[in-house]
């Protein structure tokens, strides 16, 4: 009896330590998966930045500008837009959920996604009215779209003002549609990416409509931190 | 029914422990190899200098065809010295950002006065070679050096500048500030101190914890102690000697010389520390688990000598 006993002690003994190290695997895993996910951007972030400023055989000149990030002057409702030129970077988006602030560039080519998020030349500018339309790689920039949801804030600065939307709609629409890229009565934001396809490119798109709730232009020069 | 009451929650505890000894030295080894210094330790021992070097020459060569600027003009006027100087300026001004001591937060030797308002060494000479071979294709081609004349050399020199900028900023602070991951990183790289104040309070209260489950037995404590040292051990060395035995690092496809060797070579040298400390961690289990053992045959011995009432393990 004080054998079997003295048996089951020792299985005890050595089959714990398994079942601790099964148990903290299983911990680690279901912890890490997030974290592993957001590395996984910041390097692409980091690794596909080239040089910038540098003309390409195509000819496109990128233009990156600094975004004034915090603006201590006066505002106003109601102000002048400064239109960007193709390829320039000109606005950076920002949200809580986003896990980086996202820089946009005006116009939209292969190249000038693998900067940023780039704005549809034919959509309205942020401070204009009508529908923005702003696109970028899941990959990368917009790889935490998905995680936006309805009430969610989305703040989108420029070097004229600062635009502040609130999230109403997810949509997912396929890439041969145009519904909402369309032009719109209203004041919106709409935002979106290609749907992850382990597969491959997807031809499904997802993505949010923004309305606007605040609009504020800088009245004053030189007043903002870059 | 006493056994499970204190197997039960000795393992849930293991288990916290466990978690509690891998994370805390996953901070301590952070909290020593990521450094300015250990970077630039790095840059140094691996010759970055003498890559960006390397990637210039091959960027101003394949230019060559398109600006008609010789890569001599350039090349003559660099040294991989004084890149290494710059990359290595660049990862203190990265840290800086990082620690909070570098608040300009911005990392560019983009244009000659930049490189002035950080106190790095200016390169006239750069300057001059770029303007002098601009002045004599003009003399040669009797253009007249006006307003327009004098934007293309600056354009020429704000360019040169630029392209070197992106050369030596190896660990690609630039691109992680421009996107706000230096924000939020720097906030995690403040938290790494008191990460380890905390991990290290969390384990003693977690051994105290166990002391108290095993009160009666406190000695166990050693066991439980030891197996958590001995599986957060195993848990952290084992993707350590994957990762190193496999040689994953020099897989990555990184296309500039010196933003790879900067990378992988901080990888390496970053994962081989969290190792070491690893399998030190396991040794101290086992010596633990060990001690355990000869503890509880000792008092087995004398409980047969004396017979006492059941011992109750765990």
């Amino acid at each position: 009896m004080s054998k079997k006993k003295g048996k089951n002690y020792a299985f005890l003994h050595i089959a714990t330590p398994f079942v601790l190290l099964l148990l903290c695997a299983a911990v680690i895993i279901f912890v890490s998966v997030k974290p592993a996910d957001k590395l996984k951007v910041y390097v692409n972030l980091a690794f596909m930045d080239g040089l910038k400023t540098d003309m390409d055989d195509t000819g496109l000149v990128i233009r990156d500008n600094e975004i004034i990030e915090e603006y201590t002057g006066e505002t106003s409702d109601t102000g002048e837009v400064i239109r960007p030129q193709f390829g320039e970077l000109f606005g950076m988006i920002s949200s809580d959920k986003l896990s980086t602030d996202v820089p946009v560039y005006w116009g939209s080519t292969s190249e000038l996604l693998e900067h940023g998020a780039c704005q549809f030349f034919g959509s309205a500018i942020p401070g204009t009215s009508g529908n923005a339309v702003v696109s970028a790689h899941v990959d990368t920039y917009f790889a935490d779209l998905e995680k936006l949801s309805e009430g969610d804030i989305v703040s989108f600065k420029t070097n004229y003002g600062e635009f502040t939307y609130t999230v109403s709609e997810q949509i997912s629409f396929r890439s041969s549609e145009n519904k909402y890229v369309k032009p719109t009565e209203d004041d919106r934001l709409t935002l979106y990416t290609c749907k992850r396809d382990i597969l491959g490119a997807s031809d499904e798109r997802i993505g949010v409509i923004c309305t606007l709730t605040e609009s504020r232009f800088y009245t004053t020069a030189g007043e903002g931190e870059e | 029914m006493k056994r499970i009451s204190t197997f039960l929650p000795s393992l849930l505890l293991s288990v916290v422990l466990t978690l509690v000894i891998l994370g805390g030295s996953l901070l301590v080894v952070s909290d020593i190899n990521i450094t300015g210094g250990k970077a630039v330790e790095i840059v140094r021992e691996n010759n970055v200098g003498d890559k960006i070097y390397s990637e210039l020459e091959k960027h101003w060569k394949s230019r060559y065809y398109t600006t008609g600027v010789p890569a001599e003009v350039y090349l003559d006027a660099v040294s991989p010295e004084w890149l290494e100087e710059l990359a290595e300026d660049g990862i203190y001004q990265g840290f800086g950002m990082l620690d909070g001591t570098n608040l300009s937060s911005e990392i560019s030797v983009t244009i000659p006065s930049i490189l002035n308002a950080y106190g790095l060494k200016r390169n006239q000479e750069l300057e001059d070679s770029i303007s002098g071979f601009f002045s004599s294709y003009a003399d040669e081609n009797g253009i007249e050096k006006d307003e327009a004349y004098e934007d293309s050399v600056n354009r020429a020199i704000s360019s040169a500048f630029n392209v070197i900028n992106s050369n030596v900023d190896v660990y690609k602070f630039t691109a992680l500030k421009e996107h706000g991951v230096i924000k939020k990183a720097a906030k995690a790289y403040g938290l790494l101190f008191k990460g380890m104040l905390a991990a290290g309070a969390a384990a003693l209260v977690l051994v105290l914890l166990l002391m108290l489950v095993n009160r009666k037995s406190v000695f166990t404590v050693l066991y439980w102690f030891g197996i958590s040292c001995i599986v957060s051990g195993v848990l952290g060395a084992a993707p350590c000697v994957y990762l190193l035995a496999s040689d994953y690092f020099s897989s990555f496809s990184i296309k500039q010389a010196q933003i790879y060797t900067a990378y992988t070579a901080s990888m390496s040298s970053f994962t081989a520390a969290f190792m070491a400390t690893m399998i030190a961690v396991t040794v101290v289990g086992i010596a633990m688990v060990i001690l355990y053992g000869v503890i509880w045959s000792i008092k087995k011995q004398k409980d047969k000598a004396a017979p006492l009432p059941e011992e109750k393990v765990n």
